[in-house]
């Protein structure tokens, strides 16, 4: 009987111990054991901005970040704050939940008033970054993409480069000191001053502009392949020429840039379900809006055709685990392209359809 | 009984254990509440701190409203002219517009096709700074900006040479017409944030004699 008393004490005192201990434990194992690992589903990212940010105390720079997959856009994050480690160092904090932990990705970051560069992996950017090859895993990550340099002076509008118009607007503001945002205020120090000229002046003489994004039919991927998928699994999908293919080229604006006009010719390669398949494109033809010239290029060109084979593999072959064989396909596409001035009619859209049985090589 | 004593001594300990937490936690919400509130009060010290313009800044600011008040935000605009010169083209780009205007940047884009190769651009006076003269196999660009050298700003002037630009053929057809084409869109001319571009009255093509 004594016994069972002095149990139930004990019982009592173990309880309020581990009650006490719960109370003085830190926040973050208090998460640990109440949320489970969830909570911990993070990416810190580590940026290098030009400018001097040392004697700046709390700089207050929000960032967009694009996740992109070999497929395409697959989440953004806006608005995202930068936290100042030293000198121009950065780091921003992404929840990484809900992003599929078996896919490499490719980052785009672009923080206010920057212009914006593509990572494919620490060491692999910009020009360079043509397949995404950064893998999240479970928890906490860490991405340090400190060897590139973010440059700055692409303030207003927006648009991915640094034009007359961001520069006389800096010298525009030049002199103003505000607690609300000002555009011109390039290092977030609350005034406009010489130094933000300075930065975005270097960085127009470099003729620095936003990274393309070249996989995954995001650059603006329009008239796309019909790949046939066949009713028996034993059929390989085939991209087809059908409805206004793979050319291209893509609705874009009305703008006063004018059309470019592009015959193509070649061989879709790829495979599904353990078999090769060949789509020929025979003088295939079509039109896009495009801003100069310079975006109606044989090699443009080519790289629409790939980016919509790909979309038209993604939506139509995905159940067969039908892939686009790039390189065999490259090696065999021809483009020859032609660009006429002035204002341009935007062609509608087609849509994507599985169920058009195309020709095959 | 003894039980009852001892079930209802560790209710309460319990209870008061779960009072005791609920207390500690509000009290470190008061800490957080409060060095939040330090936090601000700090902020707003750093940003009447950050709000001072440096003298140099101020002086520079000044100087530019001088500078500005001479001049009427009037529009500009581009002509060309294009002589030929054995297998060359030499196009001159002049910025004009009313004797009072006045820019503070500029960006002029020509397109044209592969059939063409830009071989030099030389700069003109109508802006006292060109930091920027880029050629792609298609396309030229070139950025004249006032200058802030010594806090005397110096801004971009009709009726004055923009640029001299040669181009000669990729191609060997003798009988062929080459054009290059203004690009409206990344063509600019601004002064004080504002577009003071006229784009009616600015070239849309050069045809090349």
């Amino acid at each position: 009987m004594k016994s069972k008393k002095l149990f139930q004490i004990a019982v009592l005192i173990i309880i309020f111990l581990a009650i006490l201990a719960l109370t003085w434990a830190p926040e973050s194992l208090k998460k640990a054991i109440f949320q489970g690992r969830a909570y911990a589903n993070e990416l810190n990212i580590k940026i290098t901005l030009q400018g001097e940010y040392d004697k700046i105390a709390s700089p207050t720079i929000k960032t967009k970040v694009l996740f992109y997959k070999e497929s395409g856009l697959a989440k953004q994050f806006v608005d995202q704050p930068l936290t100042k480690v030293n000198k121009n160092i950065f780091t921003i904090n992404i929840d990484t939940t809900g992003l599929d932990l078996n896919t490499p990705y490719a980052l785009f970051i672009k923080p206010d008033r920057y212009v914006g560069r593509l990572f494919c992996a620490p060491t692999i950017y910009s020009a360079s970054c043509t397949s995404p090859q950064i893998t999240i895993s479970a928890g906490s990550n860490t991405l340090d993409l400190t060897n590139a340099v973010l440059y700055a002076g692409d303030i207003n509008p927006q648009d991915g480069k640094i034009t007359a118009e961001d520069i006389s607007k800096i010298l525009q503001q030049i002199g103003q000191a505000s607690t609300t945002y000002l555009s011109g205020d390039i290092n977030s120090d609350s005034k406009v001053e010489s130094v933000d000229y300075s930065l975005a002046l270097y960085s127009l003489s470099k003729n620095y502009v936003d990274d393309s994004v070249l996989f995954g039919g995001t650059s603006a991927p329009t008239n796309t392949p019909a790949p046939t998928t066949g009713d028996s699994p034993t059929n390989a999908p085939t991209p087809t020429t059908g409805n206004s293919p793979t050319t291209a080229p893509t609705p874009t604006t009305g703008s006063t840039g004018g059309t470019c006009k592009a015959t193509v010719n070649g061989k879709i390669y790829g495979s599904a379900m353990m078999q090769s398949f060949c789509s020929p494109l025979n003088n295939e033809t079509a039109e896009k809006c495009v801003d100069s010239a310079s975006q109606c290029t044989n090699t443009a060109c080519i790289d629409q055709v790939i980016v919509e084979a790909k979309a038209g593999i993604a939506k139509c072959g995905s159940a067969y685990g039908a892939t686009l064989d790039e390189a065999k396909s490259r090696a065999t596409l021809t483009c020859q392209t032609q660009f006429v001035p002035g204002s341009c009619v935007p062609t509608p859209t087609p849509t994507i359809s599985c169920d058009n049985n195309g020709p095959s090589c | 009984m003894k039980n009852l004593i001892i079930y209802a001594l560790s209710g309460i300990s319990v209870i008061a254990c779960i009072f005791w937490i609920n207390n500690s936690r509000n009290y470190q919400k008061k800490i957080a509440l409060l060095e939040e509130v330090n936090s601000t009060c700090q902020q707003k010290v750093n940003q009447q701190q950050k709000l001072s313009i440096s003298l140099n800044d101020f002086y520079l600011m000044a100087q530019k409203n001088k500078t500005l008040a001479k001049f009427n935000a009037s529009p500009l605009y581009f002509t060309a002219n294009a002589v030929k010169n054995n297998n060359q083209w030499k196009i001159s780009i002049y910025l004009q517009g009313d004797s009072l205007a006045a820019a503070d940047a500029a960006d002029l884009r020509l397109d044209f096709g592969n059939n063409l190769k830009v071989t030099e651009i030389k700069t003109g006076t109508s802006f006292p700074l060109y930091p920027r003269k880029v050629t792609g196999d298609d396309y030229l660009l070139i950025t004249g900006l006032a200058s802030l050298a010594n806090n005397n700003v110096v801004f971009g002037q009709p009726g004055k040479l923009f640029a001299d630009i040669t181009i000669e053929a990729s191609g060997t057809a003798t009988n062929q017409k080459y054009s290059l084409y203004l690009n409206k869109s990344d063509t600019k001319i601004y002064l004080n944030g504002e577009s003071v571009f006229d784009d009616k009255k600015t070239f849309s093509q050069i045809v090349l004699p």
